[in-house]
């Protein structure tokens, strides 16, 4: 162990100012910032959305076959708090998720915990937890190949917080002199049945899973692994490296021993295939001199549905549907929505994708303001997902967001079937 | 106004050389070159504070020789524990006029910290290390 002096004591505060102001008149008291045995804090979110439905699209049909409209409209209320109370070396986190939805057909509402574990640290090479957490594994940035023990990201928002699982596991921290500085080991454990973890996988089983991170000559690295249980078996890892100041590599890659997926036959019936497979991510990040951050991915979901599946769902879904309108008999349909939800429904359900995203921090010099766009491409079809945003923060603690998803593509593609043409969204937060 | 490399992702002595150093009243004007394309400022007009030899204003200037900011340096103190520094910084730029970015700092005690928290899995956990 190295010492080494660091002036983490250190309190500071930044402040906004219109100019000629005196910086003498600006005073701080350090005793705020200073640890407490409870803190609280979270956002508290409204959010409306306007839905240009894809009258078209089969995951349209599916879900609005017997109630056709043109657009949704959408509100939504979501209140996030989060707090920690401390004792010693242990600690009692929370994190929770408060939502109610108002649309047109109909309101719903929910209220979780996305987080709620102890948490003990002897040392800071060591911390034990227990509870509900959620994991971050990978380097990815819109998808995580590597994240055997998480709730799926959104592509759309792969910020957001998501909903952990119950587990506990433990974090060492070791550091050395050379070129490996660092190594890190997290194991855990993570039971699920029918009343603990319940919609992680099948059956009644105690998965056990852990990761293994190194540092090497500036080389983020992890290994991951997941054992056979309610999953399947996978392994992989990650990596990350800065080429320069400015610019990011990272890569992830996954192994998964037995992938299964429901899938619509030629005939439109419905088979489970399973086989291997292998899932992988490159991506670059860059930031340039005019603040202008560029991240790009290209994502292959060795699990995922190939082109010819995602036809013949489609034309499963035109058949039943037709069938429908003639005869008014809906099992067809019902039959094909159980179908889309295992795996045609769900975000990115394709093999491979191309993700672009170009924010620009405060440009003609308006503070706070952050424009971006995003795009999503399933490389195999061409369907697009283009998703233009305006970001300003210049309220104190206030953060106000627009954007609209346009979605593009022909008959038969992914983005071109989906629910929704397009959809605007405007989404407000404030923080406390 | 101001980013990380205004604040903590530098090290002026392997970024910069100087090309030209001259004495001023309390103290001196260096005028620094970038050593490589990495930096945010291609040059920087340092003035320094003769007794104390830190940093009192840093002009930053682009390759075209834009002023970017000005960085102004005020009230060095004692913290004590050896630590002499300024204890405000103040930034602005024609860039964004009106506007200043301001930071004090108090309470500045040297800590000895295991490097186990200089690592990517303890960042989550970095809060716990106040006190």
């Amino acid at each position: 162990m190295t010492p080494r002096a660091a002036c983490a004591a250190a309190a500071l505060l930044l402040a906004q100012a219109a100019s000629g102001w005196a910086a003498e008149s600006y005073t701080f008291d350090a005793s705020a910032f200073e640890k407490k045995p409870f803190e609280f804090g979270g956002y508290v979110e409204f959010k409306q959305q306007y839905y240009d439905l894809n009258q078209d699209g089969a995951i349209y049909l599916l879900n609005f076959y017997n109630d056709p409209r043109s657009h949704i409209n959408e509100s939504t209320l979501i209140l996030k708090p989060w707090g920690k109370l401390r004792h010693g070396d242990t600690s009692l986190n929370f994190r929770a998720h408060l939502e109610a939805r108002w649309e047109s057909r109909g309101d719903e509402g929910e209220a979780r915990f996305d987080e709620l574990y102890a948490s003990y640290k002897p040392d800071p090479g060591l911390t034990l937890d227990a509870g509900k957490i959620a994991l971050k594994w990978g380097k990815g940035y819109a998808w995580n190949p590597i994240a055997f023990v998480e709730r799926v990201k959104d592509p759309n928002d792969p910020e957001l917080a998501r909903e952990g699982f119950v587990m506990a596991l433990a974090d060492v921290i070791r550091h050395f002199e050379g070129p490996l500085r660092t190594v890190a080991f997290t194991p855990l454990v993570l039971p699920a049945n029918e009343d603990v973890n319940s919609d992680f996988g099948t059956g009644n089983h105690t998965n056990v899973a852990a990761k293994l991170y190194f540092l090497y000559r500036d080389t983020d690295i992890d290994v991951a692994f997941l054992s056979q249980g309610s999953r399947s078996q996978r392994w992989g890892f990650d990596f990350s490296r800065n080429l320069a100041t400015n610019l990011e590599i990272h890569g992830e890659w996954a192994h998964y021993d037995d992938a299964q997926r429901l899938v619509t036959t030629p005939g439109g019936g419905r088979a489970i295939v399973r086989d291997s497979a292998q899932n992988y991510l490159l991506g670059l990040r860059h930031l340039s001199a005019r603040d202008t951050t560029t991240i790009l991915e290209y994502y292959r979901n060795g699990s995922g549905l190939t082109e010819g599946q995602m036809q013949d769902f489609v034309r499963s879904v035109d058949a039943a549907y037709a069938q429908f309108v003639a005869t008014g008999n809906d099992a067809l349909l019902k039959q094909a929505a159980a179908v889309a939800q295992g795996g045609y429904g769900l975000p990115n359900p394709g093999r491979s994708y191309v993700y672009l995203r170009i924010a620009q921090k405060e440009p003609f010099d308006i503070l706070y303001f952050t424009p971006a766009l995003t795009v999503i491409a399933n490389a195999g079809d061409g369907s697009t997902s283009v998703t233009p945003e305006l970001l300003y923060t210049g309220f104190k603690d206030v953060e106000l967001r627009l954007r609209g998803v346009f979605l593009n593509g022909g008959a038969g593609t992914e983005f071109g079937e989906r629910q929704i043409a397009s959809r605007i969204e405007f989404r407000a937060r404030l923080y406390f | 106004v101001f980013n990380n490399a205004d604040i903590l992702n530098l090290d002026y002595s392997v970024e910069y050389r100087a090309e030209k150093a001259t004495e001023v009243k309390g103290g001196y004007l260096l005028e620094l070159k970038a050593t490589g394309p990495a930096v945010a400022y291609d040059r920087l007009k340092m003035q320094v504070d003769g007794a104390t030899l830190v940093p009192t204003e840093i002009e930053a200037y682009a390759a075209s020789g834009l002023l970017i900011k000005t960085l102004r340096f005020r009230d060095i103190k004692d913290f004590g524990n050896g630590i002499r520094r300024p204890a405000v910084l103040e930034t602005d730029s024609p860039l964004y006029k009106g506007y200043k970015s301001i930071m004090l700092y108090a309470n500045i005690k040297p800590r000895k910290l295991p490097d186990e928290v200089f690592s990517l899995n303890y960042l989550p956990r970095a809060e716990e290390l106040r006190k």
